[in-house]
Protein backbone atom coordinates (compact mmCIF):
# COMPACT_ATOMS: atom_id res chain seq x y z
CA UNK A 1 0.00 0.00 0.00
CA UNK A 2 1.51 3.40 -0.93
CA UNK A 3 2.18 6.24 1.48
CA UNK A 4 0.00 9.33 1.44
CA UNK A 5 1.51 12.58 2.75
CA UNK A 6 -0.49 14.81 5.05
CA UNK A 7 -1.31 17.85 3.00
CA UNK A 8 -3.36 20.76 4.33
CA UNK A 9 -4.63 22.54 1.25
CA UNK A 10 -5.86 25.57 3.21
CA UNK A 11 -2.19 26.42 3.77
CA UNK A 12 -1.59 26.86 0.05
CA UNK A 13 -1.66 30.30 -1.48
CA UNK A 14 -2.53 31.66 -4.88
CA UNK A 15 -3.47 35.31 -4.77
CA UNK A 16 -2.54 38.79 -5.90
CA UNK A 17 -1.72 41.36 -3.28
CA UNK A 18 -3.01 44.71 -2.14
CA UNK A 19 0.02 46.98 -1.78
CA UNK A 20 -0.11 49.78 0.80
CA UNK A 21 2.60 52.25 1.71
CA UNK A 22 2.87 54.87 4.45
CA UNK A 23 5.74 57.27 3.95
CA UNK A 24 7.41 59.07 6.86
CA UNK A 25 5.30 62.20 6.32
CA UNK A 26 2.03 60.42 5.48
CA UNK A 27 -0.78 60.38 8.04
CA UNK A 28 -1.83 56.86 7.13
CA UNK A 29 -1.21 54.02 4.68
CA UNK A 30 -2.08 54.63 1.06
CA UNK A 31 -3.30 51.88 -1.23
CA UNK A 32 -0.98 51.99 -4.24
CA UNK A 33 -3.71 50.61 -6.49
CA UNK A 34 -3.22 48.30 -9.43
CA UNK A 35 -0.04 46.32 -9.84
CA UNK A 36 1.34 44.23 -12.69
CA UNK A 37 4.06 41.65 -13.00
CA UNK A 38 3.20 40.04 -9.65
CA UNK A 39 4.62 41.07 -6.28
CA UNK A 40 7.94 39.41 -5.56
CA UNK A 41 9.48 39.25 -2.11
CA UNK A 42 13.15 38.29 -2.04
CA UNK A 43 14.80 37.45 1.22
CA UNK A 44 18.31 36.23 1.94
CA UNK A 45 20.54 35.66 4.90
CA UNK A 46 24.14 36.01 3.67
CA UNK A 47 26.45 33.48 5.21
CA UNK A 48 30.16 33.16 5.73
CA UNK A 49 31.67 29.73 5.43
CA UNK A 50 33.62 28.25 8.33
CA UNK A 51 36.46 25.99 7.36
CA UNK A 52 39.61 24.53 8.80
CA UNK A 53 42.77 23.55 7.01
CA UNK A 54 42.55 20.09 8.49
CA UNK A 55 39.37 19.49 6.51
CA UNK A 56 40.53 21.12 3.30
CA UNK A 57 37.80 22.96 1.44
CA UNK A 58 34.99 21.23 3.30
CA UNK A 59 32.48 23.68 4.71
CA UNK A 60 32.12 22.95 8.42
CA UNK A 61 29.53 25.56 9.24
CA UNK A 62 27.92 28.68 7.83
CA UNK A 63 27.40 31.75 9.95
CA UNK A 64 25.03 34.61 9.23
CA UNK A 65 26.99 37.58 7.99
CA UNK A 66 24.18 39.83 6.83
CA UNK A 67 20.65 40.03 5.59
CA UNK A 68 18.91 41.55 2.62
CA UNK A 69 15.29 41.81 1.60
CA UNK A 70 13.57 43.40 -1.38
CA UNK A 71 10.01 43.72 -2.62
CA UNK A 72 9.43 44.19 -6.33
CA UNK A 73 6.36 44.94 -8.36
CA UNK A 74 5.11 47.17 -11.18
CA UNK A 75 2.65 49.96 -10.54
CA UNK A 76 -0.21 50.25 -13.02
CA UNK A 77 -1.71 53.66 -12.16
CA UNK A 78 0.93 55.66 -13.95
CA UNK A 79 -0.97 58.98 -13.88
CA UNK A 80 -1.28 59.06 -10.11
CA UNK A 81 1.56 61.35 -9.20
CA UNK A 82 1.71 60.26 -5.58
CA UNK A 83 3.09 56.96 -6.84
CA UNK A 84 6.04 58.78 -8.35
CA UNK A 85 6.90 60.09 -4.90
CA UNK A 86 6.96 56.49 -3.71
CA UNK A 87 9.09 55.26 -6.62
CA UNK A 88 11.42 58.27 -6.32
CA UNK A 89 11.47 59.26 -2.63
CA UNK A 90 14.19 61.83 -3.31
CA UNK A 91 11.93 63.80 -5.67
CA UNK A 92 9.22 66.27 -4.73
CA UNK A 93 5.46 66.09 -5.01
CA UNK A 94 4.07 69.53 -5.88
CA UNK A 95 0.76 70.73 -4.32
CA UNK A 96 -2.06 68.59 -2.97
CA UNK A 97 -4.85 69.26 -5.45
CA UNK A 98 -3.84 68.96 -9.07
CA UNK A 99 -0.40 67.60 -8.49
CA UNK A 100 2.92 67.56 -10.26
CA UNK A 101 6.12 65.72 -9.52
CA UNK A 102 9.65 67.06 -9.72
CA UNK A 103 12.84 65.12 -9.97
CA UNK A 104 15.51 67.21 -8.25
CA UNK A 105 19.06 66.67 -7.21
CA UNK A 106 19.16 65.71 -3.59
CA UNK A 107 22.71 64.70 -3.01
CA UNK A 108 23.13 63.30 0.44
CA UNK A 109 19.47 62.37 0.95
CA UNK A 110 19.24 58.98 2.63
CA UNK A 111 17.04 55.91 2.28
CA UNK A 112 16.41 55.63 6.00
CA UNK A 113 14.96 59.12 6.27
CA UNK A 114 12.58 58.32 3.41
CA UNK A 115 11.67 54.81 4.51
CA UNK A 116 8.09 53.97 5.32
CA UNK A 117 5.88 51.03 6.21
CA UNK A 118 5.04 48.74 3.30
CA UNK A 119 2.15 46.31 3.76
CA UNK A 120 1.11 43.50 1.46
CA UNK A 121 -2.37 42.09 2.05
CA UNK A 122 -3.56 39.00 0.14
CA UNK A 123 -6.72 39.67 -1.86
CA UNK A 124 -8.20 36.31 -0.92
CA UNK A 125 -8.30 37.34 2.74
CA UNK A 126 -10.97 39.55 4.26
CA UNK A 127 -9.96 43.20 4.70
CA UNK A 128 -9.75 42.79 8.48
CA UNK A 129 -7.91 39.48 8.39
CA UNK A 130 -4.24 40.45 8.81
CA UNK A 131 -3.00 37.01 9.76
CA UNK A 132 -1.28 36.58 6.38
CA UNK A 133 -0.18 40.15 5.81
CA UNK A 134 3.44 40.98 5.08
CA UNK A 135 4.64 44.12 6.85
CA UNK A 136 7.97 45.70 6.08
CA UNK A 137 8.84 48.29 8.71
CA UNK A 138 11.41 50.39 6.86
CA UNK A 139 10.92 50.19 3.11
CA UNK A 140 12.49 52.64 0.70
CA UNK A 141 12.34 52.41 -3.07
CA UNK A 142 15.60 52.06 -4.93
CA UNK A 143 14.68 55.23 -6.87
CA UNK A 144 15.36 53.61 -10.21
CA UNK A 145 12.74 52.83 -12.83
CA UNK A 146 11.75 53.39 -16.41
CA UNK A 147 8.59 54.27 -18.28
CA UNK A 148 7.79 52.73 -21.65
CA UNK A 149 5.08 54.42 -23.70
CA UNK A 150 3.69 52.70 -26.74
CA UNK A 151 0.61 51.52 -28.62
CA UNK A 152 0.53 47.91 -27.49
CA UNK A 153 1.38 47.77 -23.83
CA UNK A 154 0.44 49.92 -20.88
CA UNK A 155 2.96 51.91 -18.88
CA UNK A 156 3.98 50.02 -15.74
CA UNK A 157 6.95 51.49 -13.91
CA UNK A 158 8.81 48.95 -11.86
CA UNK A 159 9.50 49.60 -8.21
CA UNK A 160 12.01 47.82 -6.02
CA UNK A 161 11.81 48.46 -2.31
CA UNK A 162 14.94 47.83 -0.27
CA UNK A 163 14.03 46.83 3.24
CA UNK A 164 16.07 48.32 6.06
CA UNK A 165 16.16 47.12 9.67
CA UNK A 166 13.91 48.88 12.15
CA UNK A 167 16.12 49.55 15.15
CA UNK A 168 13.12 50.25 17.40
CA UNK A 169 12.84 46.50 17.80
CA UNK A 170 15.36 44.43 19.69
CA UNK A 171 16.71 42.58 17.81
CA UNK A 172 16.24 44.87 14.84
CA UNK A 173 13.44 43.65 12.63
CA UNK A 174 13.03 43.82 8.88
CA UNK A 175 9.57 42.40 8.32
CA UNK A 176 6.82 40.29 9.74
CA UNK A 177 4.57 37.74 8.06
CA UNK A 178 1.45 37.77 10.19
CA UNK A 179 -0.42 40.02 12.58
CA UNK A 180 1.83 42.85 13.72
CA UNK A 181 -0.14 43.22 16.95
CA UNK A 182 1.13 39.89 18.28
CA UNK B 1 -5.54 9.87 2.77
CA UNK B 2 -8.98 11.00 1.59
CA UNK B 3 -11.04 9.73 -1.29
CA UNK B 4 -10.34 11.66 -4.45
CA UNK B 5 -12.95 14.28 -5.35
CA UNK B 6 -11.63 16.05 -8.41
CA UNK B 7 -14.78 17.17 -10.17
CA UNK B 8 -17.90 16.78 -8.06
CA UNK B 9 -16.72 18.81 -5.09
CA UNK B 10 -15.21 21.72 -7.05
CA UNK B 11 -18.28 21.86 -9.29
CA UNK B 12 -20.61 21.89 -6.31
CA UNK B 13 -18.51 24.57 -4.63
CA UNK B 14 -18.76 26.82 -7.70
CA UNK B 15 -22.47 26.20 -8.29
CA UNK B 16 -23.41 26.63 -4.63
CA UNK B 17 -21.35 29.80 -4.35
CA UNK B 18 -23.09 31.33 -7.34
CA UNK B 19 -26.50 30.32 -6.05
CA UNK B 20 -25.78 31.78 -2.61
CA UNK B 21 -24.45 35.11 -3.86
CA UNK B 22 -26.02 35.92 -7.21
CA UNK B 23 -29.16 37.58 -5.81
CA UNK B 24 -27.21 40.17 -3.87
CA UNK B 25 -24.86 40.83 -6.78
CA UNK B 26 -27.74 41.28 -9.23
CA UNK B 27 -29.45 43.67 -6.83
CA UNK B 28 -26.27 45.71 -6.38
CA UNK B 29 -25.69 45.87 -10.10
CA UNK B 30 -29.27 46.90 -10.77
CA UNK B 31 -28.91 49.78 -8.34
CA UNK B 32 -25.60 50.84 -9.82
CA UNK B 33 -26.46 50.93 -13.53
CA UNK B 34 -27.38 54.41 -14.69
CA UNK B 35 -30.71 54.93 -16.34
CA UNK B 36 -30.29 54.54 -20.06
CA UNK B 37 -33.92 54.62 -21.06
CA UNK B 38 -34.17 50.85 -20.88
CA UNK B 39 -32.59 50.21 -17.51
CA UNK B 40 -35.76 49.86 -15.51
CA UNK B 41 -37.22 47.45 -18.03
CA UNK B 42 -34.29 45.05 -18.07
CA UNK B 43 -35.30 42.54 -15.48
CA UNK B 44 -32.29 40.79 -13.94
CA UNK B 45 -34.07 38.40 -11.66
CA UNK B 46 -32.08 35.68 -9.87
CA UNK B 47 -32.33 32.20 -11.37
CA UNK B 48 -34.84 29.87 -9.73
CA UNK B 49 -33.29 27.17 -7.58
CA UNK B 50 -34.27 24.46 -10.08
CA UNK B 51 -32.41 26.19 -12.90
CA UNK B 52 -28.88 25.31 -11.88
CA UNK B 53 -27.38 22.61 -14.04
CA UNK B 54 -24.12 20.69 -14.08
CA UNK B 55 -24.69 19.34 -17.59
CA UNK B 56 -25.16 21.19 -20.83
CA UNK B 57 -28.13 19.50 -22.49
CA UNK B 58 -30.89 20.63 -20.17
CA UNK B 59 -34.36 20.89 -21.73
CA UNK B 60 -37.56 22.67 -20.82
CA UNK B 61 -36.13 24.76 -18.03
CA UNK B 62 -37.03 28.19 -16.80
CA UNK B 63 -34.65 31.01 -17.58
CA UNK B 64 -32.53 32.54 -16.24
CA UNK B 65 -30.48 29.41 -15.75
CA UNK B 66 -26.91 28.83 -14.66
CA UNK B 67 -24.75 26.06 -16.09
CA UNK B 68 -21.52 24.94 -14.40
CA UNK B 69 -20.05 22.28 -16.67
CA UNK B 70 -16.54 20.82 -16.21
CA UNK B 71 -14.55 20.49 -19.42
CA UNK B 72 -11.29 18.83 -18.42
CA UNK B 73 -8.65 18.47 -15.74
CA UNK B 74 -4.92 18.95 -16.26
CA UNK B 75 -2.84 17.51 -13.45
CA UNK B 76 0.21 19.69 -14.18
CA UNK B 77 2.73 17.08 -13.07
CA UNK B 78 5.59 19.41 -14.05
CA UNK B 79 4.87 21.28 -10.84
CA UNK B 80 6.51 18.42 -8.99
CA UNK B 81 3.74 18.06 -6.45
CA UNK B 82 3.04 15.33 -3.90
CA UNK B 83 -0.68 16.04 -3.91
CA UNK B 84 -3.31 16.94 -6.45
CA UNK B 85 -2.31 20.35 -7.77
CA UNK B 86 -3.92 20.90 -11.15
CA UNK B 87 -6.31 22.94 -13.20
CA UNK B 88 -9.96 22.14 -13.75
CA UNK B 89 -11.35 23.79 -16.88
CA UNK B 90 -14.99 24.70 -16.49
CA UNK B 91 -17.62 26.67 -18.35
CA UNK B 92 -20.00 28.75 -16.28
CA UNK B 93 -22.78 30.18 -18.35
CA UNK B 94 -26.07 31.98 -17.96
CA UNK B 95 -29.04 31.51 -20.29
CA UNK B 96 -31.43 34.43 -20.13
CA UNK B 97 -34.74 35.11 -21.78
CA UNK B 98 -36.64 38.16 -22.96
CA UNK B 99 -39.13 39.00 -25.68
CA UNK B 100 -37.32 42.20 -26.65
CA UNK B 101 -34.03 41.68 -28.45
CA UNK B 102 -32.38 44.81 -27.06
CA UNK B 103 -33.33 44.00 -23.51
CA UNK B 104 -32.26 40.42 -24.06
CA UNK B 105 -28.77 41.51 -25.07
CA UNK B 106 -28.39 43.88 -22.13
CA UNK B 107 -29.71 41.27 -19.77
CA UNK B 108 -27.17 38.74 -20.99
CA UNK B 109 -24.30 41.20 -20.65
CA UNK B 110 -25.36 42.04 -17.11
CA UNK B 111 -25.44 38.41 -16.10
CA UNK B 112 -21.97 38.09 -17.55
CA UNK B 113 -20.80 40.98 -15.41
CA UNK B 114 -22.25 39.45 -12.28
CA UNK B 115 -20.80 36.03 -12.97
CA UNK B 116 -17.37 37.52 -13.54
CA UNK B 117 -17.64 39.47 -10.30
CA UNK B 118 -18.56 36.31 -8.42
CA UNK B 119 -15.95 34.09 -10.02
CA UNK B 120 -12.74 35.99 -10.68
CA UNK B 121 -10.23 35.41 -7.90
CA UNK B 122 -12.69 33.61 -5.69
CA UNK B 123 -11.25 31.02 -3.32
CA UNK B 124 -13.54 28.16 -2.35
CA UNK B 125 -12.88 25.48 0.24
CA UNK B 126 -15.01 22.61 1.42
CA UNK B 127 -15.95 22.46 5.09
CA UNK B 128 -13.68 19.48 5.71
CA UNK B 129 -10.64 21.30 4.36
CA UNK B 130 -10.06 18.62 1.73
CA UNK B 131 -10.20 20.77 -1.36
CA UNK B 132 -9.16 24.34 -2.05
CA UNK B 133 -10.10 25.95 -5.35
CA UNK B 134 -9.00 29.28 -6.74
CA UNK B 135 -11.09 30.47 -9.66
CA UNK B 136 -9.63 32.44 -12.57
CA UNK B 137 -11.68 33.61 -15.51
CA UNK B 138 -9.79 33.31 -18.78
CA UNK B 139 -12.40 34.16 -21.42
CA UNK B 140 -15.94 35.38 -21.87
CA UNK B 141 -18.11 34.34 -24.81
CA UNK B 142 -21.44 35.40 -26.21
CA UNK B 143 -23.90 33.22 -28.07
CA UNK B 144 -24.52 33.97 -31.69
CA UNK B 145 -27.32 36.31 -32.64
CA UNK B 146 -28.12 34.16 -35.64
CA UNK B 147 -31.13 32.04 -34.77
CA UNK B 148 -33.24 29.89 -37.05
CA UNK B 149 -36.59 31.56 -37.44
CA UNK B 150 -38.40 28.29 -36.93
CA UNK B 151 -36.57 27.72 -33.63
CA UNK B 152 -38.62 29.89 -31.36
CA UNK B 153 -36.64 28.91 -28.29
CA UNK B 154 -33.47 30.52 -29.63
CA UNK B 155 -35.03 33.83 -30.62
CA UNK B 156 -35.99 34.71 -27.09
CA UNK B 157 -32.94 33.29 -25.35
CA UNK B 158 -29.30 34.22 -25.20
CA UNK B 159 -26.34 32.62 -23.49
CA UNK B 160 -23.17 34.14 -22.10
CA UNK B 161 -20.34 31.97 -20.89
CA UNK B 162 -17.19 32.33 -18.86
CA UNK B 163 -14.27 29.96 -19.34
CA UNK B 164 -12.72 29.23 -15.97
CA UNK B 165 -9.37 27.82 -15.00
CA UNK B 166 -9.88 26.54 -11.47
CA UNK B 167 -6.72 25.71 -9.56
CA UNK B 168 -7.57 22.67 -7.47
CA UNK B 169 -5.48 21.63 -4.50
CA UNK B 170 -6.32 18.34 -2.83
CA UNK B 171 -4.60 15.80 -0.66
CA UNK B 172 -3.90 12.44 -2.23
Amino acid sequence: MPTYPTVTVSNMELTPMQVKFQGPSDTGPSDLGGTLGNVVISSKYSKAEIKADQFGTTVLDRRVSGYSMTVTTELAEMNRKYLLSVIYPHGSLVSTGTQAFDWNTKVGDGDLSNAGVLTLHPLDAAPTDVSHDWTFYKACASAESEFTFGPTEQVKPKIVWNILPDMDFVPARFARFGDTSL
Amino acid sequence: MSARNLTELPTDLVSNFIQANISASLAAMRAERTVDGNNTLVNVEPPPSESYFIYSKAKAYRAPAIFTVPQGFKFKLTRGQNHVNGTLAMIVSAVVEDRDATKLSRKAWRYLDVLHELMQGTVLEDTNDRVRCTVNVTDARYSSDLAMKDNMGDIFRKEVALDLDIEVYQEL
